[in-house]
């Protein structure tokens, strides 16, 4: 029973760790796209892109029901147009500079891949309960964190026989839960609304028969027209000259990040463009519909809604950073790093307390020798799987800029070589372990080898780190082209893996170096 | 031999409030999510987003005091009350 206790817990440890870890890279899920497709590296003309990207749409696919010219932002600088055959199929894409030209990235998941493994762990409908399992256990472990607070430490924090290190690794956790509880509150109690309807939808099945999509539909102000094309054929508008009408209507300082076309071509043809406010969380930003033939304005929907579809709304973009401009941008980053800091420390902290306690047994004689190599085992665990997943990070950035262009199914070998990466490093701390278990008969011997086991994986995690910046720079001249264009986004890509790879490689160190026998003493 | 069936009971005891807080918390959130959608005298949109919003508080209330309360047999008891007070809720409901 305990040991299903142990390890129930330590699961939940890792998975949220997991969650947590990708949700503070999807901060950044676009410009790790960018980062990954550098064929999209080119300048684009800002004034050419909705011109353009209406000629190619025309040439090839001018029959399609519905067209998207995503257009170039500050957090994607690319222009990609998109359409849809028949309103049954899936949206085809093309990326293209502002020659028309088809710029082929290379195929990858991208940032969108952590973003996604964030939300579901890749596993579909399961791996959304799980997490959303999670979420709920974090929400409960925070809220019974704060109403206990002074007892838990009591009763479980002022164990701390093993004083060097146990005790830093308790103070760790101890500021970054503290500074971070408002933050981490928030993200929790928002991740699980976002999706309501999937984990509980109690009021959706009891009081509305289940329906989700009238729900939705009864629920949001409006979406996008639905227009059956009409027979007639009409030449759409200069869509170049709808957009300049755009952003004169006021507010004008807003962003437009699509244009969506209704049935180009045809006499009811429509455009749509939704214009957002990187200064506010809601209300500033509205939708405008305009006539795709004579390009008049038709209509604007402010943003708006009753209560609580926009508290619900609010909360999401809270919780998606929707709102935010780099600054803040960056500000929930460094959060959401410190976040995976207290779970990674809580769980080496419960770690380290087991293990104390099955040492301290073992050498009274009241525990076997196998169940103190099962609680070094959970260390070790917590070695492959913290600092596994910053190697296997790495690793899935090396594969994007390594395998073949034209490889088969290339997406997916990169995030098989994430996860490959992610287990080998699970097994090979399992390994180490059991190669060196005759230490086991002195606690020093012991400690010693799990600070070598840390030392060895960061040290691992940071080699990695620092050859993702080596390879860029040899496949496709990531850093100089970087400087050659002053690419911003690059930049701060390069720059935080390097920080990262520096931290890391100074965690690595200090695990590594040679302890005076004195300070380490008495462990 | 005391202390050995002291822990089992412990055990049992704890097994009772894990099942408890888990599945009875659950049941109870998802059914106070139907109940106060049918409930609440506002628009039936509305009704439904603000008790789904509601849902994850009390179930998070619901784990909190299954730990709390003073047994598991009480903590039983007083889920299950509430389980058939929200049913008839959901049932009588608009």
């Amino acid at each position: 029973m305990t040991w299903l206790h142990t390890w129930c817990g330590l699961l939940v440890g890792w998975v949220l760790f997991a969650i947590f870890f990708s949700g503070t890279l999807a901060v950044f899920r676009y410009e790790i796209d960018y980062w990954m497709t550098p064929e999209l590296h080119v300048a684009i003309d800002a004034g050419q892109t909705v011109k353009v990207g209406q000629q190619v749409l025309q040439q090839v696919a001018p029959t399609a029901t519905r067209w998207v010219i995503d257009l170039p932002t500050e957090r994607a600088p690319v222009l990609r147009v998109r359409w849809q055959a028949d309103p049954k199929q899936r949206f085809q894409s093309r990326s293209i500079d502002s020659n028309g030209r088809d710029l082929a990235p290379r195929e990858t998941r991208g940032g969108t891949m952590i973003y996604r493994f964030h939300y579901g762990l890749l596993l579909g409908t399961t791996g959304m309960w799980i997490v959303g399992g999670m979420a709920m256990a974090m929400l409960v472990a925070l809220v019974s964190g704060v109403i206990i607070h002074a007892k838990i430490f009591r009763e479980f924090f002022t164990f701390r026989p093993l004083r060097p290190a146990p005790r830093a690794w308790l103070d760790a956790h101890t500021v970054s839960s503290v500074a971070m509880l408002p933050f981490a509150l928030m993200i929790t109690y928002s991740g699980l609304v976002i999706w309501w309807f999937i984990w509980m939808p109690g009021g959706l099945d009891l009081a509305y028969g289940g329906e989700r999509a009238a729900l939705f539909r009864d629920m949001a102000p409006s979406g996008f027209s639905r227009v059956t094309p009409s027979k007639e054929q009409a030449a759409l508008a200069d869509l170049s000259q709808i957009l300049r009408q755009a952003k004169e209507t006021a507010p004008g300082d807003l962003t437009i990040a699509n244009i969506v076309v209704t049935a180009p071509g045809m006499a009811n043809a429509q455009v749509e463009m939704t214009r957002i406010s990187e200064n506010a969380l809601w209300g500033s930003g509205d939708r405008l519909r305009f006539d795709g033939v004579s390009g008049g304005l038709s209509e604007r929907l402010p943003e708006q809604g009753a209560t609580a579809f926009v508290t619900h709304r609010v909360i999401r973009i809270l919780h998606e950073i929707k709102f935010a401009g780099p600054w803040l941008r960056w500000v929930f980053f460094a959060m959401a790093a410190v976040s995976c800091a207290m779970i990674a420390t809580g769980t080496v902290l419960w770690g380290s307390k087991r293990r104390v306690k099955h040492v301290k047994s073992l050498a009274a004689g009241g525990t076997t020798r196998r169940g103190a190599m099962a609680a070094f085992g959970v260390d070790a665990m917590n070695v492959g799987v913290i600092a596994g997943l910053c190697t296997a990070t790495g690793m899935y950035f090396i594969a994007n800029r390594l395998l073949p262009m034209t490889m088969a199914g290339r997406a997916d070998t990169e995030v098989t070589i994430f996860f490959v990466s992610w287990l080998c490093c699970a097994c090979a701390a399992i390994a180490y372990l059991f190669a060196l278990h005759s230490r086991f008969s002195t606690m020093n011997g012991a400690q010693t080898m799990l600070r070598r086991l840390w030392g060895l994986h960061w040290g691992i995690a940071a080699g990695v780190a620092f050859a993702v910046l080596v390879i860029d720079q040899i496949t496709t001249a990531g850093i100089s082209g970087a400087f050659a264009r002053g690419d911003l986004i690059v930049h701060s890509f390069h720059a935080s893996i390097l920080v990262a790879a520096l931290a890391m490689s100074w965690v690595a160190y200090m695990g590594l170096r040679p302890l005076a026998a004195k300070r380490g003493g008495s462990l | 031999m005391t202390t050995r069936a002291a822990s089992r009971r412990h055990r049992i005891d704890v097994t009772a409030r894990v099942i408890a807080a888990i599945f009875g918390g659950y049941a109870i959130s998802y059914l106070s999510a139907g109940a106060l959608s049918r409930w609440l005298p506002i628009a039936r949109t509305e009704a439904i987003l603000w008790a789904s919003l509601a849902s994850f508080v009390i179930y998070t209330c619901i784990v909190l005091y299954a730990f709390g309360a003073h047994s598991a047999w009480t903590l039983w008891r007083n889920l299950t009350f509430v389980i058939l007070l929200l049913l008839a809720a959901v049932w009588w409901g608009r």
